[in-house]
């Protein structure tokens, strides 16, 4: 079958949607068309993102029935090289205090980043102690702390949204609604069968010595085995 | 909820930027150093959006 790239970028939307529908409580909001998830096309490129059609918008966080933050998200999208499945090129998920705009901690992916780790935390919470050792060691540095790009996993083991939402709740105590660990756990088992298959196509020879292992029957391609993507397994 | 496709053109994308960078009266990269710089506000930081996502659309 042909792959749809306007149907695979609303059903992952519409997942991303269910997800924050089911987790965070939220009172019934006057502006819920700006918490809503817009798709932008343009060509073979999607932007999923709260907002209006002009500006991205945080979604409100409760605590205690009091806005008490905003958390952020988008996600760039496009075909695969391959042009068989949705590929996120870029994604953000943000905690912002509605105390101040300077957000709170940020979990960054950059497909194909070089200078910095693909998938990395920043955390926005300044130290004289590393600052002046950032000074000491490294003077070409900004110094700050929320600077730092924190590794995660590269490509295929960095965290998923469902991740992020459960250390708002279990660290922040934000409200959240009954069933909310129910769609977190289902939606971590999709994001991570997803990567699965992603982790067996960059390794097929160690996933069929895995598999023999475990008693199943597998047959190397007359045309040998395919290579491992070394880009993949070796960028931090 | 069900989420919203909105249909957008290059021209509309080009004229948007512009009106933004016109309002902001900075350019795409003054705008990031002040978010990378925490001197910017939360419409700052949503602006900043706006602009990498237009320039990802466009392919640029």
């Amino acid at each position: 079958m042909a792959f749809d790239l306007d149907q695979a970028t609303e059903s992952f939307a519409q997942d991303v949607q269910d997800l924050l529908d089911q987790v965070l409580r939220r009172p019934e909001p006057e502006d819920a068309e700006k918490q809503r998830l817009k798709v932008l096309p343009l060509g073979k490129r999607r932007v999923i993102r709260p907002g209006t059609e002009d500006t991205p918008a945080g979604i409100p966080v409760y605590s205690e029935d009091k806005h008490v933050a905003n958390l952020e998200l988008i996600f760039h999208c496009e075909p695969d090289q391959e042009n068989t499945f949705l590929a996120v090129r870029k994604s953000m998920f943000q905690l912002a205090s509605t105390q101040e705009g300077t957000p709170l901690l940020r979990l960054d992916y950059v497909h194909g980043a070089h200078s910095i780790p693909a998938a990395h935390w920043n955390i926005h919470a300044e130290r004289g102690a590393t600052s002046v050792l950032l000074a000491r060691c490294n003077p070409r540095h900004e110094g700050r702390l929320s600077q730092i790009h924190l590794p995660v996993g590269g490509v295929r083991h960095r965290p998923c949204l469902e991740d992020f939402l459960e250390m708002t709740i279990a660290e922040f105590n934000i409200d959240k609604l009954p069933q909310w660990k129910d769609a977190v756990r289902t939606g971590r088992e999709r994001w991570r069968t997803l990567q699965t298959r992603a982790i067996v196509r960059d390794s097929p020879e160690v996933a069929a010595e895995v598999l023999r292992r475990m008693g199943y029957e597998v047959t190397t391609p007359h045309s040998g085995p395919p290579p491992q993507n070394l880009e993949i397994l070796q960028a931090r | 909820m069900t989420v919203s496709v909105i249909g957008v053109t290059r021209d509309e994308l080009i004229e948007s930027r512009e009106l933004l960078l016109r309002e902001l009266n900075l350019t795409h990269e003054e705008l990031r150093r002040r978010v990378k710089a925490e001197t910017a506000t939360s419409d700052e930081r949503h602006a900043l959006a706006r602009l990498d996502e237009i320039e990802f659309l466009l392919g640029e």
